[in-house]
């Protein structure tokens, strides 16, 4: 019987990481925040950026036998660890079968516009889709970024690609309510 | 002479009046009115409420959903499953009329008119049947969703009835119904399709190229479902009767109508608003997601359906059209996709990668691997709006709320082909649709789902099968 049991945990121990391999996106980190850091910035050169996920609530989305969840945040973006004078986005994420889309609302003042990063959960590759507001583009090469091993990476991609495409100072001071769309 | 000939007349004008009547039947069935079939002995089916058939359209949805179905299946199994629906029934409606002598090579078992019968417990039974062959191709036979609802349905009418024999007798019916469906199912050429998908794309390359023939935009992916203009319709005359080919020619040239379509998509992409975006969302009903396009225009129906409280008869007829209308449409619409790939078919990337000379763009919604003339769905949207307005009226404003399945909030709209419209012009403003594809590919669909209800006469518990009958 001895046997039969450590053979068992062992067996369990031995594919829990090729279980879970097929997973970056686990449904527990949606409710909880996320940070971290992205080198190089170009909005704000020689600096690093930090970036913090804040989980905010969440609202269930029902139809007949079916719920969904829709996921709210707050991003922040800074040039400095304590988040000060940091750039306020608001985040909705809605997380279906193969695909999590991850819409920020991007105010400059006049206009909110919506960015969507669309990352696909079983080819592990993520593409955004943004046209912003004139004034604050800075260039337009958003990538589609494959192999992604991680939550992690998938934010600071995102973040970082943010960084390339985006003038963020047009966004500081006008954090947009999320619409009801 | 004179005399003889003119005692001939009442017998020619004799002659004359049966055969017409006896080609008359031949094309309607029994189109007198009178319902050869109809059983007295058991309660009509409009007085049974709807609820067993909508179960059964649940649970194709649900199926389609979680089984990962395309478009073109979905609609071929709710094509199949509406035929079972209606001639479950048809034995319980005084003037209606059987799909046996109206669906080419359809042959069915008869009630007998001397027995009693409970007609929700035929459709449970046939619908079954017909659910597990239609989906079986993607997740084997007796799947135990499907099971679990027919034996708890069976429980319930069981129970209900309180009679073994009227059970027994009505659930054997069913079977028999189920597998004669089965048996016609087999007709339509699928399973030669299954075996026979191997697609070999027109070269673009060579002397002289052809830069107009769609090419697969995902490396990682397959032409899709390149034979499915192959297979047989249910309803309609022919495939080729609706097609349509682009009346713009490809062009490269900046001045040309064609440089304007994908200038005019390009354009829409660049300064993307809100109600672009959404409406690309909404309507984008990818499989795996969500009931795919015929299943959300299903879901559309089903809510008229229950506004308009529509009795177990009026459901079974109303969904057989329906089902056959979006399985033809799709078979038109994918004949179309790949015969005109041998002069066009190109998708919006393709074009503004290499033409447009813009390597990097993409569009809001993924590229799907097959042809982009007609958009697919428009077709089914064309056919869903037609069959729906014929039914509930023109002007119907409703609120769809299919899509807080995946998150989004409903959307309300002016009439069905407001909605229609709105689901093709989706795909453009996602950037996978040229806007001839859209306007085209709903006229295929009204055309379709015309067709196949002047083709089609099952009979008249409801005002729009009386109207499809003149």
């Amino acid at each position: 019987m001895n046997k039969v049991l450590k053979f068992t945990i062992y067996f369990l121990l031995f594919i829990t990481p090729f279980a879970s391999n097929g997973q970056v996106l686990m449904k527990e980190m949606l409710t909880q925040d996320q940070k971290g850091t992205v080198d190089k910035s170009v909005n704000w050169p020689g600096k690093k950026i930090y970036y913090v996920l804040k989980y905010d609530s969440l609202s269930l989305y029902k139809f007949e036998t079916y719920t969904t969840n829709r996921y709210y945040y707050t991003l922040s973006i800074a040039d400095n660890a304590t988040m000060t004078n940091a750039i306020k986005v608001p985040c909705m994420v809605r997380d279906l079968v193969v695909k999590t889309y991850f819409e920020f609302y991007f105010d400059n003042g006049t206009e909110t516009k919506t960015f969507t990063a669309l990352y696909e959960k079983y080819e592990k590759w993520y593409r955004i889709k943004f046209a912003p507001q004139w004034g604050c583009r800075r260039q337009e090469e958003w990538r589609r970024v494959n192999d992604i091993a991680s939550y992690e990476q998938l934010l600071s991609s995102i973040v970082g690609q943010m960084d390339n495409n985006l003038k963020l100072d047009c966004y500081a001071g006008h954090e947009a309510k999320i619409p009801n769309q | 002479m004179k005399k003889a000939l003119i005692a001939l007349i009442p017998v020619a004008i004799g002659i004359v009046m049966l055969s017409s009547a006896f080609y008359g039947c031949k094309d309607m069935g029994s189109s007198s009115g009178a319902n050869e079939m109809y059983n007295s002995k058991s309660k009509p089916a409009s007085e049974f409420t709807n609820k067993m058939a909508l179960a059964w359209i649940d649970m194709l949805c649900d199926q389609v959903r979680f089984q990962r179905v395309g478009p073109p299946p979905a609609a071929r199994a709710l094509g199949y499953l509406g035929i079972a629906m209606y001639q479950s029934v048809v034995a319980g409606i005084p003037d209606g009329h059987s799909l046996e002598g109206q669906l080419k090579g359809f042959t069915v078992p008869k009630p007998d008119n001397t027995l009693e019968y409970d007609w929700p417990t035929v459709l449970n039974n046939s619908c079954y049947i017909v659910c597990d062959e239609g989906l079986a191709r993607y997740m084997g036979p007796n799947t135990p969703n499907l099971k679990n609802l027919r034996d708890k349905m069976n429980y319930l009418q069981d129970s209900l009835l309180n009679n073994k024999d009227v059970f027994a007798r009505s659930k054997k019916y069913g079977e028999d119904l189920g597998n004669a469906v089965l048996d016609y199912m087999k007709t339509d050429k699928y399973d030669y399709t299954r075996e026979n998908n191997i697609y070999e794309a027109p070269s673009r390359g060579g002397d002289p190229s052809h830069p107009e023939r769609w090419e697969v935009t995902d490396v990682n992916k397959t032409a899709y479902e390149p034979l499915w203009g192959t297979l047989h319709p249910l309803g309609m005359d022919t495939t080729e009767l609706c097609q349509t080919f682009p009346s713009i020619k490809y062009s490269q040239e900046p001045n040309s109508d064609f440089y304007k379509f994908v200038e005019k998509l390009y354009g829409i992409d660049t300064s993307f608003s809100e109600y672009n975006r959404l409406t690309s969302l909404y309507w984008a009903d990818d499989p795996i997601e969500t009931f795919t396009p015929p299943g959300h225009w299903t879901k559309i129906a089903k809510q008229q359906i229950r506004r308009h409280n529509y009795n177990l008869a009026q459901t079974c007829e109303f969904y057989c059209y329906f089902g056959m209308a979006e399985y033809d449409v799709s078979i038109s619409a994918w004949k179309t996709k790949y015969d005109i790939n041998r002069g066009s078919g190109v998708r919006p990337i393709t074009y503004i990668h290499e033409v447009m000379n813009k390597p990097d763009w993409e569009p809001y919604i993924e590229t799907p691997p097959f042809p982009e003339y007609p958009s697919g769905h428009s077709v089914f949207s064309g056919a869903a709006t037609e069959i729906l307005t014929k039914y509930f009226g023109d002007n119907v404003e409703f609120t769809d709320s299919t899509n807080m399945l995946i998150g989004l909030n409903p959307r309300t709209f002016k009439s069905f082909y407001d909605a229609a419209n709105e689901a093709g012009y989706s795909r453009m403003y996602g950037g996978i649709h040229f806007e001839a594809a859209i306007l085209d590919g709903i006229k295929v669909g009204r055309c379709v789902a015309d067709n196949v209800m002047k083709n089609i006469h099952l009979g008249s518990s409801t005002a729009a099968a009386d109207q499809a009958k003149k």
